[in-house]
């Protein structure tokens, strides 16, 4: 299998679609180019930036992917400007098929049938990756936007698919304002899109999930009032005086997202030692302008769910991304098997500039990356999607690392 | 109720209470830990707050830097720090100026890169400024360029603080090209203040000419040839035929000498006029490299000629004991002129190169060599005024001159004249004897000297001649006789209304008036402008009886 990773920073979305692909053939010494997976800045002309890549690629190569706020490869990080990255694969061994469906903000679940159904499944695929648009309705300068959801999505594609394939993959954001964002359908640009690459062959994936937010107080509190996305009691309380009472004043309320707290819900046993990976945390997309709710960005909680405040913490961030990432290169090795291209779908809430710190944890996964040689092609997100406690779930604040694996 | 129950009912209360106290200590630990989280939390979205607060100033700092550096780095003007007489930063405009690289000019004295003769000066100023002394602050100074040569700039200086310690910064401007401008303009203002000091002189002394030929013309006219005064006469016109001459010299230099522009072949007049010189001078070799194609140029062809000439005598005078004159015609573009003193207006030009391979001038002779009444041919060996005539008239043709020259080693003229659009016509108009005539010529001049030797030479012709000492008093005379009048002589300058505005009078009265206008500068700017409007002929002063005669006939003939 050849990778090449190209990368570029440029307001012409042409060139900067142009330049990426050169760049990834001539890295990856790649001359017959199998499948793309790239990604661009929301602030860039997506069709112009898919027409681009095309100009180099020829129309017959399906490119997938879509919207990002920024973009990780080896050698570069950045979410400033206008960054685009794409990963060219060629393989006389990777089986592939891309199916792509749309209408994601009428019916998720219907959505997700339909991928599943159009992608072949022969039951022997090791990987499906999936990518959608996480903005039904774009945030207005008041009003949290409104998100299309990964679990309905998630299973809707689990209903058709006759194994258990897991399921990687990213919603999909273009800026931290949450306007709308497009996606690469193989052969054409959608929106409300969603696109699904299963993924069969001689080769094994290997994944992590990065965490980043430990439990607040470690209190449990039940929803009382939720509708959609919008949780507006916790315990019989107006959940949005009880976040007040937490900060000390409403300065909070001007966030959106909310920077620091978060919502999590425990997978793990309720007594247990509490453990990190039996987290699934939603960002607080922020409070509804008359103040009595605030949203969250999946809609799978229900009245009754128990939740936990959390809080993001930057030292677990970098130091999970460092652990992890070393940790699953030194499996791959120990299994003698090897590297040969990562993946790293990054939330863009662990982004430095959004975390108010100067240390980018990707960082730490482009340095293991380096030490082994791999091509490494990362973006940042709005929703993760990954395997956690045995059934593929859509994440938040997390950074999913996968690596495709010779055997 | 029996002991059993009582026992039960007991355990049941103690239940109860451990349970109640478990929930009040839980209670407890809940509201020490909500506590605790909320605690973490308000610091933590304090110090997040610093964090990003820090950030921004951090990146707005960077920004600010940034700016600068742009600022010093892409500066048109050079800037250096200097301390303790080293060069501690220089920018690279800088280094562009003195032919130096940043790198190996860093942590050198800074008087390396000072021109020698100006060292003392910078020195002791750098010396005063660094000690507190009051000193000049903007100053004029030559650098050393890297290959030797001096680059004239100007500094202007302050004292700052450069890593903690003081500092000399130098704002170091440089003045080659405005050296260059300046020398120019200078050049340009002199070379038209002498214009207009020879354009009077030749004005006044052309009046003094008509006067004088005009008797000796008529006088002349009046006298066998077996006279023995016949040849004497004669030998006047001849001189004042000289003196003409040299007033023609001094007008071109003045630029006040176009005539007729026509389309001409300069190819032809080169021709023409080398084959004449060549026959008068046998010890010269001449070349000729004419290009075949060449584009017409706009001109006057006595004033070419007049420049042709006049280079041809002066590479004469170069070569006295005989050599080789290159003549060269080309074709070129304002492109091909690039790293001249002057500007060339966009088109297409014709390139004539003169050379010879005479004794050659020094630097000084060079830059001096179209000043008028300058010359290096000894007292009665020559006027001055032949080269500073060429400059005149190739600048009055809207065309460039330059010379190169090296002691020994020769002097090349290039002349840049503008093509023409259209072709050349051939045109050639002489008067080979004097035409009588009969009609009523109205003659206004203010020079009473040149009214009554232009009456009399009028009558000599046969006219019946009205008199004007002015433009007011010609318009009176030309609207009493206007039914009379035929022709009318019109002096161009005159103290009370000159000949322009009674040109327009007189068209007014009567808008068939035929006008020929006579002045003692050539054509001109003003001249032009009356002949465009319909004035039917000019005539120089001075002029012979058989010029005037001619022209006289020319005009009513073709009415």
């Amino acid at each position: 299998m050849n990778v090449g990773i190209g990368y570029c920073n440029e307001k012409d979305a042409f060139i900067s679609g142009k330049t990426v692909a050169e760049t990834a053939l001539e890295r990856g010494n790649v001359n017959r180019p199998d499948i793309v997976f790239a990604f661009c800045s929301g602030q860039l002309d997506h069709d112009e930036f898919f027409g681009g890549l095309q100009s180099v690629l020829g129309n017959e190569v399906p490119i997938t992917g879509g919207s990002a706020i920024g973009i990780i490869t080896n050698d570069n990080l950045s979410y400033e400007g206008y960054p685009s990255g794409a990963a060219v694969i060629q393989s006389d061994t990777l089986r592939y098929n891309v199916a792509a469906v749309g209408d994601l903000d009428k019916d998720e679940e219907l959505a997700g049938r339909k991928l599943a159904k159009a992608l072949s499944n022969k039951g022997d695929a090791k990987l499906l990756l999936v990518f959608y648009d996480s903005i039904k309705t774009p945030a207005t300068d008041d009003i949290p936007p409104t998100l299309n959801a990964s679990s309905p999505l998630i299973e809707g594609i689990e209903q058709e698919l006759r194994s258990n394939t897991p399921i990687i993959g990213a919603g999909l954001i273009g800026d931290y304002a949450l306007t709308s964002t497009k996606q690469f359908c193989g052969s054409y640009v959608d929106t409300q899109g969603v696109v699904g690459v299963m993924l069969e062959g001689d080769f094994k994936p290997y994944f992590r999930i990065m965490h980043g937010c430990t439990p607040l107080d470690g209190v449990h509190h039940t929803i009382t009032k939720m509708e959609g996305s919008i949780i507006y009691e916790l315990d019989g309380k107006p959940i949005v005086e009880m976040i007040d009472d937490l900060y000390g004043n409403q300065d909070w309320r001007h966030q959106h997202p909310v920077d620091l707290l978060t919502i999590g819900r425990y997978l793990g046993e309720r007594f247990e030692e509490p453990q990190e990976a039996h987290y699934t945390n939603r960002l607080i997309t922020g409070v509804l302008p008359n103040g009595e709710g605030v949203g969250i960005f999946e809609p799978d909680f229900d009245p009754g769910t128990e939740i936990q405040f959390m809080l993001r913490d930057i030292a677990k961030m970098i130091e999970s991304a460092k652990r992890n990432s070393a940790e699953l290169m030194e499996q791959i090795k120990a299994d003698g098997a090897k590297p040969l291209f990562g993946m790293y779908i990054d939330c863009a809430g662990r982004a430095a500039t959004y975390l108010h710190t100067t240390i980018e944890e990707a960082a730490e996964v482009q340095e293991v990356f380096s030490h082994y040689n791999t091509p490494l092609l990362g973006f940042y997100s709005g929703v993760e999607i990954a395997p956690l406690l045995e059934k593929s779930r859509g994440l938040d604040w997390t950074g999913v690392l996968l690596v495709l694996a010779e055997e | 109720m029996t002991e059993k129950g009582k026992t039960g009912e007991k355990r049941y209360a103690d239940s109860e209470r451990l349970l109640e106290e478990a929930r009040k200590e839980a209670k407890y630990y809940q509201s020490i830990a909500e506590e605790a989280g909320k605690k973490r939390l308000q610091e933590i979205n304090q110090l997040s707050r610093l964090i990003s607060a820090r950030n921004q100033a951090e990146e707005a700092l960077r920004e600010s830097e940034e700016k600068y550096r742009n600022l010093v780095e892409r500066a048109n003007d050079g800037i250096a720090i200097v301390q303790d007489n080293l060069l501690k930063y220089l920018n690279p405009r800088l280094a562009e100026i003195g032919g130096y690289t940043a790198d190996e000019a860093i942590d050198t004295p800074f008087t390396d890169y000072v021109y020698p003769d100006e060292l003392p000066k910078v020195v002791d100023y750098y010396n005063r400024r660094m000690a507190g002394d009051e000193t000049v602050s903007t100053y004029e100074t030559a650098l050393r360029h890297r290959d030797g040569s001096k680059i004239d700039v100007e500094f202007n200086t302050g004292v700052i603080t450069y890593q903690e310690k003081p500092a000399a910064l130098a704002i170091i401007r440089d003045m080659t090209e405005r050296k260059r401008l300046e020398a120019q303009l200078q050049q340009a203002q002199k070379m038209e203040a002498l214009g207009t000091l020879a354009g009077g002189i030749a004005h006044n002394f052309n009046n003094l000419l008509m006067g004088i030929m005009g008797n000796a013309s008529l006088m002349v006219s009046e006298t066998d040839s077996t006279h023995p005064n016949y040849e004497k006469l004669k030998n006047i016109e001849k001189l004042v035929d000289s003196g003409s001459k040299l007033t023609q010299q001094l007008l071109g230099y003045a630029r006040e000498g176009r005539y007729e522009i026509i389309p001409l072949n300069l190819n032809q007049l080169m021709k023409e006029t080398s084959d004449t010189f060549r026959a008068t001078k046998k010890e010269l070799r001449v070349h000729r490299e004419l290009a075949e194609d060449l584009f017409p140029i706009d001109a006057d062809q006595g004033q070419i000629e007049q420049v042709l000439l006049n280079l041809y005598v002066n590479a004469a005078d170069a070569m006295p004991g005989g050599g080789d004159l290159f003549l060269k015609t080309i074709n070129v573009t304002d492109k091909d002129m690039k790293g001249r003193p002057y500007k060339p207006k966009p088109g297409n030009y014709v390139l004539l190169t003169v050379r010879d391979t005479g004794t050659g001038m020094d630097k000084r002779t060079t830059e001096r060599v179209f000043d008028p009444f300058f010359s290096t041919k000894g007292l009665g060996k020559g006027t001055g005024l032949g080269l500073a005539s060429v400059y005149g008239i190739i600048k009055a043709h809207g065309g460039y001159i330059d010379v190169e020259s090296k002691k020994g080693s020769g002097t090349t003229f290039k002349i840049y004249l503008p093509g023409a659009e259209k072709k050349v016509e051939m045109v050639a108009k002489s008067f080979r004897q004097i035409i009588k005539g009969s009609e009523t010529v109205l003659l206004v001049d203010d020079e009473p000297m040149v009214l009554e030797v232009g009456t009399n030479m009028l009558k000599k012709l046969g006219y019946t001649v009205l008199e004007a000492k002015g433009g007011s008093e010609a318009v009176k005379v030309y609207k009493a006789n206007k039914d009379k009048i035929d022709l009318v002589i019109l002096d161009m300058i005159m103290p009370d209304r000159g000949g322009g505005e009674t040109y327009d009078q007189m068209k007014e009265i009567d808008p068939t008036a035929t006008v020929l206008l006579s002045s003692g500068y050539s054509i001109d700017g003003q001249a032009t402008e009356i002949l465009e409007r319909g004035c039917n002929g000019f005539i120089q002063k001075p002029f012979t009886i058989k010029e005037l005669s001619g022209r006289i006939r020319e005009i009513l003939e073709k009415d």
